[in-house]
């Protein structure tokens, strides 16, 4: 324990964790100069752990569905908001900046746990057949469509596909 | 929502918000998914930056950390960065603005409840002539009147700087101002009395009479540090907005539409605002010209960055 927020961890695959080689960096009150907390150093090693939970916890977040995704980031940013009180005093006291002008910020950072989960309905799987084929489009999304329209004279079927990074 | 894991590492100067966003992850996320470490750029964020499953990377900071991110990135493999750097913002005021609206406006937009320390502050001020010395007075007023103290007091309108290494890098601005001459208007001054004794104070502080070739005209400060600047033709002000390796952002003040318009044309920023100082606007994308980054966030193309395109060409 050092400070009056005490030792703060990491966070990697579910659990709190202290580095693997048990260096830690002093957290100061800029207004003070006092050690309120400290935080472990992250190795190589501990990055590893990291990228490994996620690359095993990524398919599954993948598999299920865009609109699961969206009421699972609202939840997180209802969360947000209901632990408000409890970011305040320790942003304040970490980073200096006034506890008047903080609230505003986690409102917003949880604003945009709304906004990109409203996305959501013109995110889907296009796919867009040319006219002569006699298919429909099964859902038109973003630049997507227009672009099927330029190509629709060649008899093919172009597909864009929302896929994540890893 | 485009279906990706996610690891976060907090700035090491204040890391600890990061640490209760951990706990509200675990209420709501599966383990693994997003996931936060601790730690400086050695080792650790050059340890993500580097790390061969990571292809997507996004940071907000400094220029000189975005480069360090971009050369070490690209030692590693073929990677996405989006950069949110620095600013060194212009608010540039027109002869028929309204002076009070304006000072108070330059007063609010440098964003002293973080004294001074966000990549939006408008931390130039350049003011035509006609009406220099009538908005300076305004804005030395009322930055005087800020009341700087204990960040937690929710009356305080300004807290101290960030850390003691970024704390020094603001002193050297005022002894540079000094030598090159810049007119103190207020302050430069830690602030006196008990409170302050331990700790990373300055008053706000504002230069005036600055010009183009001093330092705290060209390059960010990122603390409580107005430099007003005077202009008479609009080249010239064009001139001096544009006169930096920065572009984030950039004001224009003025009620003519078309006097309006050819700044906006001519402003070296990736977003300008007309009669009104920086604010975000959920979904418009916010990012910077030069060095002020790369990719723009907060909009539909920040989402569709985390994802990646394919096609499939089937012939039938």
């Amino acid at each position: 324990m050092s400070g009056k927020f005490g030792d703060r961890l990491m966070y990697i695959d579910g659990q709190f964790v202290s580095g693997s080689d048990g260096q830690w960096i002093d957290s100061v009150n800029p207004g003070t100069e006092e050690v309120h907390s400290r935080v472990p150093v992250g190795t190589v090693s501990d990055v590893n752990r990291a990228v490994n939970a996620a690359e095993a916890a990524q398919p599954a977040w993948a598999a299920i569905s865009i609109w699961e995704r969206r009421d699972v980031l609202r939840k997180l940013g209802a969360a947000m908001r209901a632990r408000a009180a409890e970011v305040l005093p320790l942003e304040a006291a970490d980073t200096g900046n006034t506890i008047g002008s903080l609230g505003r910020d986690v409102e917003a950072a949880a604003n945009y746990l709304d906004f990109f989960p409203a996305w959501a309905p013109k995110s889907r799987v296009t796919v867009c057949l040319p006219p002569e084929t006699a298919c429909t489009s099964r859902s038109a999304s973003l630049t997507a469509w227009w672009l099927a329209s330029c190509l629709s004279i060649i008899r093919s079927c172009l597909q864009q596909h929302i896929w994540p990074r890893y | 929502m485009a279906g990706n894991a996610v690891i976060v590492k907090t700035p090491e100067t204040s890391p600890l918000s990061g640490t209760l966003m951990g706990e509200i992850c675990r209420e709501v996320l599966p383990p693994g998914l997003v996931n936060i470490v601790h730690g400086s750029g050695l080792p650790t964020g050059d340890a993500l930056v580097r790390h061969p499953k990571i292809w997507r990377i996004g940071f907000t900071g400094s220029v000189q950390t975005g480069l360090a991110i971009q050369r070490s990135a690209a030692e590693a493999a073929v990677k996405h960065v989006s950069l949110e750097l620095g600013g060194k913002n212009a608010m540039i005021v027109c002869a028929d603005a309204d002076p009070a609206t304006v000072a108070a406006e330059a007063v609010k937009g440098m964003n002293f409840a973080w004294a001074g320390q966000s990549c939006g502050s408008n931390s130039r001020l350049l003011l035509h002539e006609s009406l220099y010395d009538e908005v300076v007075a305004r804005v030395v007023a009322q930055v005087s009147a800020i009341r700087v103290g204990d960040a937690l007091d929710p009356a305080s309108q300004m807290g101290p700087v960030n850390s003691a290494g970024h704390y020094q890098r603001v002193l050297s601005f005022v002894e540079s101002a000094r030598q090159d001459g810049a007119k103190l208007l207020t302050d430069g001054e830690r602030p006196s009395g008990a409170d302050f004794r331990r700790g990373y104070w300055l008053q706000p502080t504002v230069y005036g009479d600055v010009t183009m070739n001093m330092h705290v005209a060209r390059e960010e400060i990122f603390g409580p540090i107005l430099s007003i600047l005077k202009w008479r033709t609009q080249e010239e002000a064009i001139a001096m907005a544009n006169a930096t390796e920065y572009g984030l952002v950039s004001g224009v003040w003025t009620h003519d539409l078309k006097v309006a318009m050819s700044f906006v044309r001519a402003l070296q920023a990736g977003f300008v605002y007309v009669n009104t100082t920086a604010r975000h606007f959920v979904g418009t994308p916010f990012g910077g010209w030069k060095n002020s980054g790369l990719g723009r966030e907060e909009c539909l193309g920040e989402l569709l960055s985390y994802t990646q395109n394919k096609v499939i060409h089937i012939f039938v």
